[in-house]
């Protein structure tokens, strides 16, 4: 069955949408889970919360704005945590960026200018580069992870991390700025 | 050292640490791509099975490419080695494989190797190599179907079963010698490969949300440095075989200075009736004893330069001399000599190689054997003369197959041999007399002499072998063919 369709399945609320969600994309939301909890009983709950937060909030899917892909990894990486950080009482808030501490309007004013310089230094690095900051401070994978999945050591990993964030920080204003 | 390669923690920034984690939103669609333990592993097994079977001749592109192909393979399946039963044998047939393949890689820079590989271990290498490649298809195909079950999904992964069926019809063609498939037949078979292919690389595609769940294996070494160590290993290997086993090995000693004493009678006879000098004081004592009944003197002088397309300012390194002697007797009877001297400063890689159309052999019917061919080489160095035996000087018998004259048949005297790279005025001779059997017929002799040019040929081919295959001569090809001949009318 094909994404479209089970989309479709979800939308018209038929039961058969989750199922085949689970099938086919269920080792998406395991492979998204698995680097921010630890165990594995709490990994299964929380596959469980997160097929249920996309049943429930299927309306939120916009084709036009985004895959249907990065919709679902969004989604079920902020279930996982926000269930890694005890925030199990705030079920239905979804949005797209990692829940943080209110910040002052000046404060949220600076972060949302240094958000942009990040976003514009991340698209000046090559696609590969640009996917390995994103395994490993989006998607949270260990330097171990990332190491097996690319076929190389830890300590590559290691090395090539350590001069992105060098790049990054030159792009971003020198080792003075954030 | 530079410190910061010790640890990479160093200098910790907890402010773009910060707004790494907490600010990356939605990955782009790239990096959606990009992040799955499968897709790019497994792409490279694809793409690498894929140049495993490209045959392109020119520049060497049918070894590189499969062997390019070869690491692909090796790469990406290092790192599904351990997500199943079949991908692990897979792994294992597959290290087996590479050892096989770096031994094939290496030993085809060895002139040679085609006689190695009709012996029992170079059968049992060829038989090992096809098999592990057998096995290797069904793994993939069995592997591919334990990815999908694991998923939920139904096995399938008939593509995988496909090219397995694909490869065994290739091997039972090949093996019942139905190689030669006309070009309706290829198109065919290529149109299958591709469609295969495409199936094969739409269910990876398929098994890409399937793929999340796979298990990466640790590696030690990464990507670049081990594909480069292999490479570069194999290459050090080809470079060696080939710079100490190409050239041919000769019995080089030196030249007696007391050879043709008592012989001066002889010599004078010939010098008067014009025998070249220098080929009189290269010839053995009893080449010089058979020409003792001389009667007449017949001698062609030529030099040669080492490309199709010469002019008068083309250098000539190459000086043959070809000399008919008459003896007497109740029938007539000639020795030819052919001599060749190359210019001292002459490079020699590998191996030289001439081929006879002797009289008796091209002329039948007007000339008959007496004696076969014979001669030597030599070269000089600090004022020493050396000689050696020909490597092999025999009737070579052969077939060529050519576009233009399909299968022929030849059987011609053949020389093989090397000069060393640091010889002076490398030279030699061939000779052989014939008788006349019918009054009035040309004598005609001519040698075919194959000149290495290049120092590298990979896969190792001698001069010997590829005058033998009937390939064209031309310029900027590793060996050269310079054709020449005696031709005169004895009665004229």
């Amino acid at each position: 069955m094909g994404e479209s369709e089970i989309i479709q399945l979800i939308r018209d609320r038929d039961h058969r949408g989750m199922d085949q969600l689970l099938l086919h994309f269920g080792p998406l939301m395991r492979y998204v889970i698995a680097p921010i909890l630890s165990d594995g009983r709490d990994r299964e709950e929380c596959l469980s919360e997160a097929a249920m937060r996309a049943w429930d909030n299927i309306q939120q899917f916009d084709p036009v704005r985004g895959s249907w892909k990065g919709w679902l990894t969004v989604l079920t990486r902020n279930t996982a945590l926000n269930r890694a950080r005890g925030r199990r009482d705030t079920p239905g808030e979804l949005t797209e960026n990692i829940p943080s501490p209110a910040p002052t309007p000046e404060e949220a004013l600076l972060r949302q200018e240094r958000l942009a310089e990040l976003y514009r230094a991340l698209s000046a690095l090559s696609d590969r580069d640009r996917a390995l900051i994103y395994r490993k401070y989006f998607y949270m994978q260990s330097t171990d992870q990332i190491a097996r999945e690319l076929g190389t050591t830890p300590r590559a990993v290691e090395g090539r991390l350590y001069r992105l964030k060098k790049q990054l920080r030159a792009r971003l204003g020198g080792d003075s700025h954030g | 050292m530079d410190d910061h390669r010790l640890d990479f923690k160093q200098q910790p920034d907890p402010e773009l640490e910060d707004l790494l984690a907490e600010g990356l939103s939605a990955p782009p669609e790239d990096v959606l791509r990009e992040v799955t333990p499968w897709r790019r592993a497994m792409k490279r097994i694809l793409i690498g099975l894929v140049l495993g079977t490209i045959t392109w001749n020119n520049w060497n592109l049918n070894f590189i490419l499969p062997a390019a192909g070869f690491l692909l393979i090796l790469l990406g399946l290092r790192v599904l080695r351990q997500e199943n039963a079949f991908f692990r044998l897979w792994w294992y047939s597959l290290l087996v494989q590479a050892g096989l393949y770096a031994f094939q890689l290496i030993h085809w820079a060895a002139p040679g190797w085609r006689e190695f590989d009709q012996t029992a271990p170079g059968r049992a290498v060829i038989g090992v190599g096809l098999a592990l490649e057998f096995l290797q298809f069904f793994c993939l195909w069995q592997g591919l179907r334990r990815v999908r079950r694991k998923a939920g999904l139904s096995p399938g992964a008939g593509s995988g079963l496909a090219l397995l069926i694909f490869y065994c019809f290739i091997f039972f063609l090949g093996l019942f010698g139905l190689s030669q498939i006309g070009w309706i037949s290829f198109a065919v078979m290529l149109i299958i490969y591709v469609c295969i292919i495409r199936g094969l690389f739409k269910l990876s595609r398929e098994l890409d949300e399937a793929g999340y769940g796979i298990q990466p294996a640790p590696v030690r070494i990464p990507d670049l440095p081990l594909a480069l160590g292999l490479a570069g290993a194999v290459l050090a290997g080809i470079a060696a075989v080939s710079l100490t086993c190409s050239p041919l090995p000769m019995d080089w000693q030196p030249a007696d200075p007391a050879e043709h004493s008592d012989l001066a009678e002889v010599e004078a006879r010939l010098l008067e009736l014009g025998f070249p000098e220098e080929v009189l004081s290269d010839l053995t004592r009893s080449d010089i004893l058979s020409c003792a009944d001389a009667v007449r003197v017949e001698v062609d002088r030529e030099r040669h330069s080492l490309t199709m397309s010469w002019n008068d300012s083309t250098p000539k390194p190459l000086t043959m001399i070809h000399a008919a002697v008459e003896l007497a007797g109740e029938r007539k009877s000639w020795r030819v000599f052919h001599y060749f001297a190359w210019d001292s400063g002459t490079q020699f890689y590998g191996s030289e190689a001439f081929q006879l159309w002797t009289l008796y052999d091209h002329m039948e019917g007007g000339w008959r054997k007496l004696v076969d061919p014979a001669g030597r080489l030599l070269y000089d160095r600090d004022g020493t003369t050396y000689w050696s035996p020909y490597h092999s000087l025999g009737v070579e018998a052969y077939t060529t197959d050519s576009m233009f004259f399909g299968v022929q048949s030849y059987s011609d005297p053949m020389a093989s041999f090397s000069f060393p790279q640091n010889g002076e005025h490398c030279r030699g001779y061939v000779t052989y007399e014939a008788e006349e059997l019918q009054e009035g017929w040309l004598l005609s002799s001519w040698i075919n002499y194959v000149h290495q040019q290049k120092r590298f040929v990979y896969p190792a081919q001698t001069a010997r072998e590829w005058q033998m295959s009937g390939a064209w001569n031309g310029d900027g090809l590793p060996f050269f063919r310079i054709q020449t001949a005696i031709q005169f009318r004895p009665y004229t």
